[in-house]
């Protein structure tokens, strides 16, 4: 530790710094992570839907860590931007940062993931993660009765410490039990971490215990391609009406998901609205500058996405819509 | 970490006749290097002030400080353990365990200091385990560090089955709020881990243990009883991060801290905390631990993306090591 | 004193005995664990463990360690998916992987040998360092490789993949000079010097291998999944280190080896983890299960030596 060692640093941190100073108001858009092309979607969307409410996008990603997504709402605060998008890790971490936001008075809009009650006050846009993730069940399970067989089903779970994940698998465990009886039978729980090498390889086990699952779910539709992989290297892929299809459903509706969904691999899949979710969450920041109240609570219905609506829903899906 | 029981194949360090106590080289060095650290991070901030918008604000300064003083504590916990010729890689499960026990017994109790008094206890406990792997089963640190960490994590995110703990006590939520308090902490802890290394007996042996276990062996000190001690106050100070962290999150997070493990270690390795064991001192890990978080939120405000953030760590640390090391083999 | 042998002989294979009571315990819970598909499985699940574990075994005998492994292959595979997304061919881009492990290994080479830099603290460097730099390689964005990456990742190719990577290593480290050197140094490098060893080029010669087999191990993987994930590699240097010990390789140099060594450590983790899935456990109970075998493989490697130095 030498001081002039950071002397010769500085040029190149410095150069390596970018300083926004643009002039234009910002909107500083705090994500937890941008792990999954669902994010980086949302992500996009919401700097667009800046740039054209006339904001500059200012970006902090949290890498999936609470505490330092507080410090970055702090350096936000720091910065005076004119008001914040945040995408919280959970319910519970995010109230002091909504808390500190309210308290310097910078109006704040949540993204994908509602708080907790409390007296914060925030608008949340968010997807019900336990309904949409029931409906695409149902529908599954709808699809597993035309076939008149019993199915052994998979369900492919997120990372237990993500309240997300644990809103999908609530969903899904509730609609087994409401519609699935004698028709569905869950006979493993494939715990990923979200992670792909996880998830490819929890299905091949899986599928090595029971080799005639028929049934998969997956909490989330970047997962599909270790699916895919697995299902592939298991002789188990096969279209829609084929003999030996698995009927398999997702959540979120990413492009892999459309592509298979078009080419018929998939069933069903339950989509977020993207476009919708960031247009609100800017224009509630609008709003809120404004002077006005919008509600604090707006529900994106989405909506399940599968071989028999498919066509009039493709344009509403952000998965069919982004660049590959 | 690589041989802390093995002081003579050691490649750094000078002449051994000359080193035979830690008290002895330290003492040649103090005043200049214990304020190298400190010194560095004004350097940093002055430059970074000067070019960032609102970097010198007090709002600002309160969030450097919000950051540094946890990541201050776990360092030093950290150092407590290097000292001895260990490692602690657990330090983040201990957290995660410690913060959801108080949440659990806040809600139950309603009471702040059981809280704390249960949370600081989960924190020793760990340590205690630890401990008693590495002195008496003479396990290597790093292996058992890194089950403990797998074990309990994973028993953190069990026990409460993914869920995060509201209804914390409104006591306790003010020392999250208030960055006196956790202040007042760091400052407590920083004293009190100095006179212990510096003036007590326990610090003396400690830094003998860690400078040549052998040696430390043969002169009758208590090796194993040393090394446990070292291990329990990691935890304590681990479970005391816990607590300005749950504070400041309101809430008990079986996920608490995850990915803060290599920022630990790293703020006390850029301290100059050898990982050979047998040196160290607070200021410098006060001084890490501040480079790193001056660091990251003057990146952080000029909207560099966190993994831009990641490679600029990387290579300061890198850098800082490599100069040591320099310096050491010109000295 | 027959019974000590017996115990000394089963104690010096704690990793296979473990594999084989995991075998029988899975097996007697869920018979289709032991059916040959599942073993074939095993073999190709792991296989990308197995050479990460190679490469690790070699810097551990050292008394070195190298944290960046898991970057490394994120590295790597970041090229590769960029590469394989512009049109490259397969076999274009597995080079360029492979030319990237090197170079990243011979990066941490270069700070440990010439920089005298503590392995520990210049693979923790280099971790953030891969790690950020692929990222920003990647956008952060999840890439889905074409079809032909699926074709690696067939048990045939796989398995023999990881067991020539294993048998060069083997043979590397038993029958040559370079080999035994390397054990020399590990074990005593001041004595190995003194005795007219080029340990600083052995040394170096270990981060070169382990950045190969990060790179050879982040293709395998690649064959499996198809895809790269800002997740990619994470972790899986504690995962080759954990793998390497409970073959019995030392961390502070000088004892241990790939064969049956870091090979049935490897194979044990993931025995373990299939045989949880194949009995439906609960998944929560995972990691706790995962951490308390390491624990007990390196309790028991511990009392085995228990007589010698520590």
């Amino acid at each position: 530790m030498k001081p002039f060692l950071f002397c010769l640093l500085f040029p190149f941190l410095l150069t390596a710094c970018k300083d926004s100073g643009s002039g234009k108001p910002k909107i500083g858009v705090a994500f937890e992570t941008l792990q999954t092309e669902f994010w980086v979607a949302g992500f996009d969307a919401i700097k667009k839907e800046c740039a054209a409410a006339g904001y500059e996008a200012v970006e902090s990603v949290a890498d999936g860590d609470a505490n330092r997504q507080l410090e970055q709402v702090q350096n936000l605060i720091t910065r005076k931007v004119d008001g914040i998008i945040l995408v919280p890790k959970d319910a519970q971490t995010c109230l002091p940062m909504i808390k500190a936001a309210n308290d310097a008075g910078i109006p704040i809009s949540l993204f994908n993931r509602p708080a907790a009650q409390s007296e914060a006050k925030s608008v949340a846009v968010v997807a019900d993660n336990f309904s949409l993730t029931k409906e695409t069940v149902l529908y599954m399970i709808g699809e597993a009765k035309k076939t008149g067989q019993k199915h052994k089903a998979m369900v492919i779970m997120g990372d237990l410490g993500d309240m997300n994940a644990i809103g999908r698998r609530d969903g899904f465990e509730a609609a087994v039990k409401e519609a699935g009886a004698g028709v569905v039978e869950v006979v493993s729980r494939v715990p990923s971490e979200w992670n792909q090498e996880k998830a490819q390889a929890g299905v091949t086990n899986a599928l090595q215990a029971n080799a005639d699952i028929s049934f998969i779910f997956t909490s989330s539709d970047f997962l599909l391609p270790s699916i895919v992989s697995a299902l592939k290297a298991a002789g188990k892929y096969h279209k829609a009406g084929e003999p030996g299809h698995v009927i398999l459903g997702g959540f979120d509706g990413d492009a892999t998901a459309w592509s298979m969904l078009k080419d018929g691999y998939l069933d069903a899949t339950g989509v977020q609205d993207v476009y919708f979710e960031a247009k609100q969450c800017v224009q509630a920041i609008v709003d809120l500058k404004a002077g006005k109240t919008p509600p604090a609570l707006i529900i994106d219905a989405g909506f399940v996405i599968h071989r028999g609506n498919m066509n009039d829903k493709s344009a509403q899906m952000w998965g069919a819509n982004i660049r590959k | 970490m690589t041989s802390p029981h093995r002081c003579g194949v050691r490649t750094s360090g000078s002449d051994p006749v000359s080193e035979s106590t830690a008290a002895i080289s330290l003492k040649r060095f103090r005043v200049p290097e214990n304020l190298r650290g400190l010194a560095a991070c004004a350097v940093l901030f002055a430059i970074m002030a000067a070019t960032t918008e609102g970097m010198a604000s007090v709002e600002n300064l309160r969030s450097i400080g919000t950051a540094a003083i946890p990541l201050f504590l776990l360092a030093l916990g950290q150092m407590a353990v290097i000292i001895s010729g260990g490692i602690d890689l657990s330090v983040t499960a201990t957290m995660a365990l410690s913060s959801i026990t108080g949440a659990v017994v806040m809600r139950e109790t309603g009471s702040t200091a059981a809280g704390v008094t249960a949370m600081l206890t989960v924190g020793a406990a760990i340590g205690l385990i630890n401990g008693a792997a590495v002195a008496w089963l003479r396990l290597p640190p790093f292996m058992v560090t890194l089950t403990t960490q797998m074990f309990l994590s994973g028993l953190a995110v069990w026990a409460v089955q993914s869920k995060n703990i509201g209804g914390i006590s409104p006591g306790f939520v003010r020392i999250g709020k208030e960055v006196g308090i956790a202040a007042g902490i760091a400052v407590v802890c920083g004293l009190l881990g100095h006179v212990l290394l510096r003036k007590s007996v326990w610090g003396r042996q400690l830094f003998a243990t860690g400078f040549n276990a052998e040696a430390a062996r043969f002169s009758g000190l208590p090796v194993p009883w040393v090394r446990v001690r070292s291990y329990i106050a990691g935890g304590l100070l681990a479970a005391a991060a816990a607590v300005i962290l749950t504070a400041r999150l309101e809430t008990g997070s079986p996920v608490l801290g995850q990915r803060m493990l290599l920022d630990v270690i790293g703020a006390a390795v850029l301290g100059g905390v050898s990982l050979h064991g047998g040196r160290g001192h607070v200021l410098w890990v006060l001084g890490g631990a501040l480079f790193f978080s001056v660091l990251d939120n003057a990146l952080n405000l000029r909207g560099l993306s966190h993994f831009k953030i990641m490679m600029a760590k990387g290579g300061v640390l890198l850098a800082a090591a490599a100069l040591d090391a320099w310096r050491s083999k010109t000295s | 004193m027959e019974e000590q042998n017996v115990m000394k002989r089963v104690f010096d294979h704690a990793s296979l005995l473990l594999l084989l009571t995991a075998a029988i315990v899975f097996g007697i819970m869920e018979p289709r664990f032991l059916a040959w598909s599942n073993l074939t499985n095993i073999l190709t699940q792991s296989s990308s463990s197995i050479v990460a574990a190679t490469g690790m075994t070699f810097v551990l005998l050292t008394a070195g360690v190298d944290l960046s492994l898991g970057a490394m292959m994120f590295l790597c595979a970041a090229a590769a998916g960029k590469m394989a997304l512009a049109g490259q061919p397969l076999p274009a881009c597995a080079a360029a992987m492979l030319g990237c492990g090197i170079l990243c290994g011979a990066v941490n080479a270069t700070a440990v040998v010439w920089l005298r830099v503590l392995p520990f603290i210049v693979t923790l460097a280099t971790l953030y360092l891969g790690r950020g730099l692929a990222l920003t390689i990647t956008e952060t964005r999840a890439m889905n490789l074409p079809e032909a990456w699926l074709g690696l990742g067939r048990p045939s190719i796989a398995i023999s993949i990881s067991a020539a990577v294993v048998t060069v290593a083997e043979i590397t480290l038993r029958y040559t000079v370079y080999g035994r050197h390397l054990y020399a140094v590990g074990a005593a490098r001041r004595i190995a010097e003194y005795a007219g060893l080029p340990s600083r080029r052995l040394v170096f010669s270990v981060y070169v291998v382990s950045g190969a087999c990060a790179a050879i191990a982040a293709l395998l993987t690649l064959g499996q999944l198809g895809a790269v994930s800002p997740k990619f590699g994470e972790n899986r240097e504690f995962t080759a280190i954990a793998a390497a010990v409970l073959g019995g390789t030392s961390l502070f140099g000088g004892r241990g080896g790939v064969f049956p060594g870091a090979v049935f450590g490897a194979l044990l983790m993931q025995s373990i983890e299939t045989g949880l899935v194949m009995v439906n456990a609960d998944p929560y109970l995972y990691p706790m299960i995962m951490a308390s075998v390491i624990f007990a493989v390196v309790l028991l490697d511990a009392r085995r030596r228990k007589p010698g130095r520590a």
